[in-house]
């Protein structure tokens, strides 16, 4: 149901959260799975999957993530690989994002860098044209200095 | 089928923690509340509440719960428990202690 290489772009609706770790619950390990996953607790190790993660916000996670969907209201230290990250009110990330697309609501808190899974050169600063340096190099009163000569 | 024994903290009907079909654990839980599994689960299981396995999952694990429902057709590991059932279907391997 869950393929993914073909679905990777239509992760399962939400509303189907297959795998729940509950408030109580701590857990050390990995998890590897391709449905929904929703952590109120806390986890530690790694958490790998095809479908969404929710982290709840009395969640403690310590671990590398890499999922479809992330929403975070919770708190995770560790690196988040996934289509698209959202922080949420209460949620605060400590660790390094690699994202389609990433939201970060009011109150949320990040830190680390954010990177997107296909890079892009950013915008070079070009050197001006010979007419610009003509335009600037024209000789006139160089502003902030006192001229005398109209006395 | 299951003892009231008092010390169930979270109420057998909900069901705190569970894992999906298609989700592979391996590690350690430990939980005050109930514990359902349907995928695969490799490690310890400690819990105060209950611990219900599924009829599709594969748990090989060490299991310290306060009651264990087992309809699952493969579990392996030691497990102390006050009661485990299993149903006719499922048997457990290892080491028992009620």
């Amino acid at each position: 149901m869950f393929s993914r290489t073909k679905d990777k772009i239509k992760a399962p609706p939400v509303e189907t959260i297959e795998t729940v770790i509950g408030p109580t619950a701590s857990f050390r390990g990995t998890v590897r799975a391709d449905g929904n996953i929703r952590i109120d607790g806390v986890f530690e190790g790694a958490v790998e999957t095809a479908g969404n993660l929710i982290i709840g916000d009395q969640a403690k996670i310590l671990a590398d993530i890499v999922a479809h969907n992330v929403s975070v209201a919770g708190a995770v230290k560790g690196d988040i690989s996934a289509n698209r990250v959202e922080v949420l009110e209460s949620g605060r990330v400590w660790g390094n994002l690699t994202v389609n697309s990433f939201t970060l609501d009011d109150g949320g808190f990040v830190s680390g860098q954010v990177n997107m899974h296909t890079d892009m050169s950013p915008p070079m600063l070009e050197a001006p044209t010979t007419q610009e340096m003509d335009s600037d190099a024209e000789p006139g009163p160089i502003e902030g200095e006192i001229v005398d000569e109209e006395d | 089928m299951f003892s009231k024994g008092g010390k169930i903290e979270a109420p057998e009907e909900e069901i705190e923690t569970i894992i999906g079909p298609t989700a592979c654990f391996r590690g350690t839980i430990r939980s005050k509340g109930s514990i359902r599994i349907d995928g695969v689960f490799e490690g310890v299981i400690k819990t105060t509440g209950s611990l219900i396995i599924g009829e599709q999952a594969k748990v090989l694990a060490d299991i310290d719960a306060h009651n264990i429902l087992s309809v699952a057709d493969a579990v392996q590991g030691n497990s102390s428990s006050l009661t485990i059932t299993t149903s006719i279907r499922g048997c457990t391997n290892g080491v028992q202690q009620n």
